[in-house]
């Protein structure tokens, strides 16, 4: 038997840590109007992933983990996401 | 109260003193613990000895067992020696909680006063909360006197914290009669508890220097390895039991047997096996039936998880009939706990010797001499070749 695991308990080192990308589960995306992103952030807190960043001059979903629900679309008071779906 | 460092000395404790004072032996870092009847005394007694000054440790008193397990789960991966204490409905509140610290590996340990799980609503004496979270990855041990639950809390902690083992440990007593049971107990020098126990040293733990992760999400290979890891761990822990007790007997001058304690078996026919305070009043009985030419002796189960299935059948080997004391009832089984167990492992003999099993001392009964010596009767019969019923619900009779 060869057995992989480097701990006895179900330890990790922080920076090698095993991730589950949740974007694999998406099936449409938020897909920004730049030009139209006032920047008010609404996006950002509602996001329920917490996967929103400020890219400097407009917001964006980090796709890894943005599962598609379509909340930023539905509270960005400028009308600047539009949900694509996945081909 | 009060301790000596470099000397012995005898004290007249209940069950739960005795406990408090093997935990306040061993120094732990952190106790957390809720109040449950009959568990109360260890936690009001670690509260007083911390008073006194003679603990450092921690000690959280928090809203709920559920808890304290999960503060003790905190404080062991941050390397800390850890200690509780409950009993029955507080038990299965912590259940899902002593899970996960058993997958994590923590060294804890914890005392268990036995007794019956509600309903209907009983706070009585028996084994029906240990046995059902006998499947939690805990080391599961045993004690038949006041003396023996101090130095199984010390010996616990021993084999909690070896590195080749790293499992927590549930020290288990029966409630009433024995955590209210009042004998006199030698207590050891904390000099000999520290040189037989030396300082806890866990590798990795939660250090803000290199950050880590203890139980994210992973894919099916790891976390089958972390069970076959823990399984085997568990294993190894019989035979360390076994030299955890020489080792103890070396510098205290007790020992008990290791995993399991024989009592007068030599050139026994029939045997009795026995878990907790029933095991000495059996002491008493199998006495009795020597004294009368009968060829019968006594086994007690110490080490009840990891189950001690090799010293068993080698014990067991060359007997004529086996009367298994049982004070749960497996449902399903329709026989006590230890039977299903028993007879598991006697599966390997390939001989089929009868073993009978007696349910008894359940919701607080007793389970007197006479009641032994009926039961000792009963599987001497069926050492005889009669036909005997497979279960007898004692108390019942």
């Amino acid at each position: 038997m060869r057995l992989k695991t480097e701990f006895d308990a179900p330890w990790a080192y922080s920076d090698r840590i095993l991730v589950l990308k949740t974007g694999e589960w998406r099936y449409q995306r938020p897909v920004v109007i730049v030009s139209k992103c006032c920047q008010c952030g609404v996006c950002y807190l509602f996001c329920p992933a917490g996967c929103v960043s400020d890219m400097g001059d407009h917001y964006e979903a980090n796709l890894d983990y943005c599962k598609g629900c379509g909340i930023c679309a539905r509270v960005c008071p400028a009308n600047a996401i539009e949900m694509v779906r996945e081909a | 109260m009060n301790i000596k460092s470099t000397s012995r000395e005898i004290k007249v404790l209940d069950g739960n003193r005795a406990a408090a004072y093997g935990a306040m032996l061993c120094q732990p870092d952190v106790i957390a613990a809720y109040p449950i009847t009959p568990q109360s005394e260890v936690v009001e007694t670690l509260f007083s000895f911390k008073a006194q000054g003679l603990l450092n440790a921690e000690l959280i008193e928090p809203e709920s067992e559920h808890s304290a397990m999960g503060i003790l789960r905190g404080a062991s991966i941050a390397g800390g020696r850890v200690f509780t204490a409950t009993a029955s409905q507080g038990l299965l509140f912590m259940f899902e909680n002593c899970i996960h610290v058993a997958t994590q590996r923590s060294p804890i340990v914890m005392v268990n006063v036995c007794r019956e799980v509600a309903g209907p609503h009983i706070v009585v004496s028996g084994h029906s909360d240990i046995m059902m979270t006998k499947g939690m990855g805990w080391i599961q041990l045993h004690a038949r006197s006041c003396q023996e639950i101090l130095d199984l809390v010390v010996m616990a902690y021993r084999l909690a914290e070896d590195p080749q083992i790293r499992t927590p440990v549930v020290v288990c007593y029966d409630g009433w009669f024995l955590s209210h049971l009042w004998e006199p107990v030698e207590i050891p020098a904390r000099e000999e508890v520290r040189r037989f126990l030396p300082p806890l040293e866990t590798s990795p733990k939660v250090d803000p220097e290199t950050p880590m992760v203890l139980g994210p999400w992973i894919s099916s290979r790891p976390a089958t390895e972390y069970r076959y890891k823990q399984s085997a761990a568990i294993s190894r822990a019989k035979v360390k039991f076994d030299d955890v007790d020489k080792e103890f007997r070396e510098i205290f001058g007790r020992g008990y047997g290791g995993q399991i304690e024989e009592y007068r078996t030599d050139g026994a026919d029939i045997v009795l096996l026995a878990m907790g305070s029933s095991a000495s009043t059996a002491r008493v009985a199998i006495d009795r039936k020597r004294d009368e030419g009968l060829k019968v002796g006594l086994i007690r189960i110490r080490m009840f998880r990891p189950f001690p299935k090799e010293r068993l059948v080698a014990a067991l080997r060359q007997r004529k009939a086996i009367g298994v004391l049982d004070r749960s009832v497996s449902f399903g089984w329709d026989c006590g706990d230890l039977l299903v167990d028993v007879k598991a492992a006697l599966y390997n003999l390939g001989t089929n010797i009868p073993t009978l099993n007696f349910i008894c001392g359940l919701c607080d009964s007793d389970i007197t001499t006479e009641i032994i010596e009926g039961a000792i009767d009963i599987v001497g019969q069926a050492a005889q070749g009669k036909p005997c019923e497979e279960v007898t619900w004692l108390d019942l009779e």
